[in-house]
């Protein structure tokens, strides 16, 4: 019986690596985007199960009937929106330039309004009833939208995206120095583009990033003057015992906003709900809900340094995981470095050798650092799961730090070891490079 | 919690990348980089939603998101024996990633192959138990089991697999004796 559980659990092991962990990511931002869009459309209704099923059957009927004869007219019908202080209709495709010092107005037929500040321009790519584009090619575009459930809205400021997910912000793009910047007053707008994580970036309220284009470095922080923002979720998460930094990261003026609210129902739903401003939440509580540059900012306020010092080993990854999706390269270093320092016998601590190498190449581009990395994880971890995307990492490294006899000894040697590998097209090329 | 109770859109979007990857993984390995895995992760985030009230205990998000799972894709396998009588090459294979060992290629997909004419119930206990890597207690938990239960049926399971892999001689090599 032992030594069949342990055949099996060797080829169990096969199996897992062999298959890994799910689809690529591109697949992963369709999932994302249909459950979105699910959610969306379901909307926030209470459900009473058992009062529906008598309906269902006609429901059903119903929709398909409408369906059919009306197939998709409904998502793709247009939605009117006029400019302009006389409101003169608008016309999608067309471009508008703000004069100087004056401000053009769009207005969707939902309410929504945009701005397209002095010297801006842009234009209307798409406006459908369930999803309007507008690409803003040079200044900035005060967006305030109305009705977040139905429709999906997107800015493209230059080669930046901005989808917003309920929101109030201000896009700007600069033509000339390739510079673009998002600072969201109300809701959260998810941010794609040159220089951002694939997956993109969440900004949430008071929140800011800026990204330059042409050296793809991307910062972001906390608009100090910002509105008090939009409740998202409730706050009724349970203390983690695991979480010694809880208390000290919570924000002192908490009660303070709920008591200035001008009516009793605002006062209610503020002390139903929690702000999730990232002071006043706790790093760990924003990462547990995807906000990475906010748990960052959040930790921050906390004390970095001192978060550092004493989290357990489990919340310095989270920490190093939130600063690395956040694209905080210096932070997600400093965690990964302290989990080496003090949990120097763990698998993580291993692994984090790798991380430090990573970061090194995609956040600073600092090749010859991340060549040190991967290394050290090679040698400490010769046949761990990384032992390969380490080694075919240090190709790259040594290859973009312009050392090339490094670069083919690693490549003989990623090839001498792994024949199938996913790093085989790289490191023969490195080996044809004379 | 309030905001996937109150249909919010960006707290679906802040569920799905705590929980994305767990319920890619767990389906993935269950099922076996399936055709439909999509659809099934996608039946598995809508089940999370629309049953979400159900959960008490928020602390015990992450369980309930695993045992979710596992109940959808129980039930995915039981639905697919239905679907294959009506349509028998509904379930065709999704080749697996280039990028590892042929031997390890060739066991996964004898493996996978072996599971698919196995019961629903003894299927994602050996995925769960030695893909997945849980300990008895998790299994235990997520399922709903008590442990000797959850003891007595991965025997059940680890037994009918072991029977039939005998059969196969890529898998015989990786279970019998060296």
């Amino acid at each position: 019986m032992e030594r069949r559980t342990n055949q099996l659990e060797r080829l169990g092991e096969a199996v897992a690596q062999t298959i890994g962990s799910g689809p690529d990511e591109l697949r992963r931002r369709a999932q994302e985007q249909a459950l979105v869009e699910h959610v969306s459309a379901r909307g926030g209704k209470p459900r009473r199960r058992w009062l529906l099923i008598p309906a269902a059957a006609t429901v059903v009927v119903a929709a398909v009937a409408l369906w059919l004869l009306l197939p998709r007219k409904d998502a793709d019908a247009p939605l009117a929106f006029w400019t302009g202080q006389d409101l003169q209709p608008g016309v999608v495709g067309k471009q508008w330039t703000a004069p100087a010092g004056r401000s053009l107005h769009l207005r969707f037929d939902d309410g929504t309004a945009l701005e397209l500040e002095g010297g801006s321009t842009g234009l209307v790519a798409e406006a459908k009833k369930h999803r309007i584009r507008v690409a803003l090619s040079q200044g900035a575009l005060r967006v305030a939208i109305k009705d977040k459930q139905v429709r999906r809205w997107i800015v493209e400021a230059g080669p930046y995206r901005v989808t917003a997910l309920g929101t109030a912000f201000l896009a700007t793009w600069n033509e000339d120095r390739q510079l673009f910047r998002v600072t969201v007053s109300n809701g959260r707008v998810l941010v794609q583009g040159p220089g951002i994580d694939r997956q993109g970036l969440v900004v949430g309220p008071g929140g800011w990033l800026a990204v330059d284009h042409r050296s793809g470095q991307a910062t972001f922080g906390l608009s100090r003057h910002s509105r008090r923002p939009e409740p998202l979720t409730t706050p009724a998460e349970p203390t983690d015992p695991d979480d010694d930094e809880s208390a000290s990261d919570q924000e002192p003026d908490d009660q303070k906003s709920s008591a200035g609210a001008a009516s009793h129902l605002r006062r209610k739903r503020r002390l139903r709900r929690a702000p999730s401003a990232p002071g006043a939440r706790g790093w760990k509580a924003l990462y547990d809900q995807g906000a990475y540059h906010e748990a960052i900012l959040a930790a921050r306020e906390a004390g970095y340094a001192q978060l550092l010092a004493r989290l357990s080993l489990v919340r310095l990854w989270q920490l190093a995981e939130a600063a690395r999706y956040a694209g905080a390269s210096e932070e997600a270093i400093q965690a990964l470095l302290a989990i080496r320092k003090r949990f120097p016998g763990s698998s993580r601590a291993r692994t984090a050798a790798f991380l430090i190498g990573r970061v090194a190449i995609e956040q600073q581009r600092q090749y010859r650092v991340a060549a040190r990395w991967l290394k050290r994880y090679i040698h400490e971890s010769p046949d761990g799961p990384l032992a390969e995307e380490s080694l075919g990492r240090l190709i790259s490294a040594y290859q973009r730090s312009g050392q090339r006899t490094l670069a083919q000894d690693a490549a003989r040697r990623y090839l001498a070891r792994y024949k199938d590998g996913i790093f085989v097209a790289l490191a023969r090329s490195v080996l044809r490079q004379r | 919690m309030q905001g996937l109770r109150d249909g919010d859109a960006a707290a679906a979007l802040a569920f799905y990348r705590r929980f994305g990857d767990l319920v890619n993984r767990l389906v993935w390995r269950l099922l076996g980089a399936d055709p439909e895995h999509d659809d099934v992760v996608q039946q598995v985030l809508i089940q999370i939603l629309s049953s979400i009230d159900k959960l008490k205990e928020p602390s015990s998000l992450e369980s309930w998101v695993i045992g979710v799972t596992i109940n959808t894709v129980r039930k995915e396998i039981r639905s697919r024996r239905y679907r294959r009588l009506l349509h028998p090459a509904a379930t065709t294979e999704e080749p697996l990633a280039q990028d590892v060992s042929p031997d390890g290629r060739l066991a996964a997909r004898r493996f996978y192959q072996v599971l698919e004419g196995m019961r629903a119930e003894h299927r994602t206990l050996l995925g769960l138990r030695f893909v997945e890597g849980y300990t008895l207690n998790e299994i235990a938990v997520y399922c709903g089991y008590a442990l000797a239960t959850a003891k007595r049926k991965l025997r059940r399971a680890e037994m009918a697999f072991e029977k039939r892999a005998r059969r196969d001689p890529i898998l015989a090599s990786w279970i019998e004796e060296p």
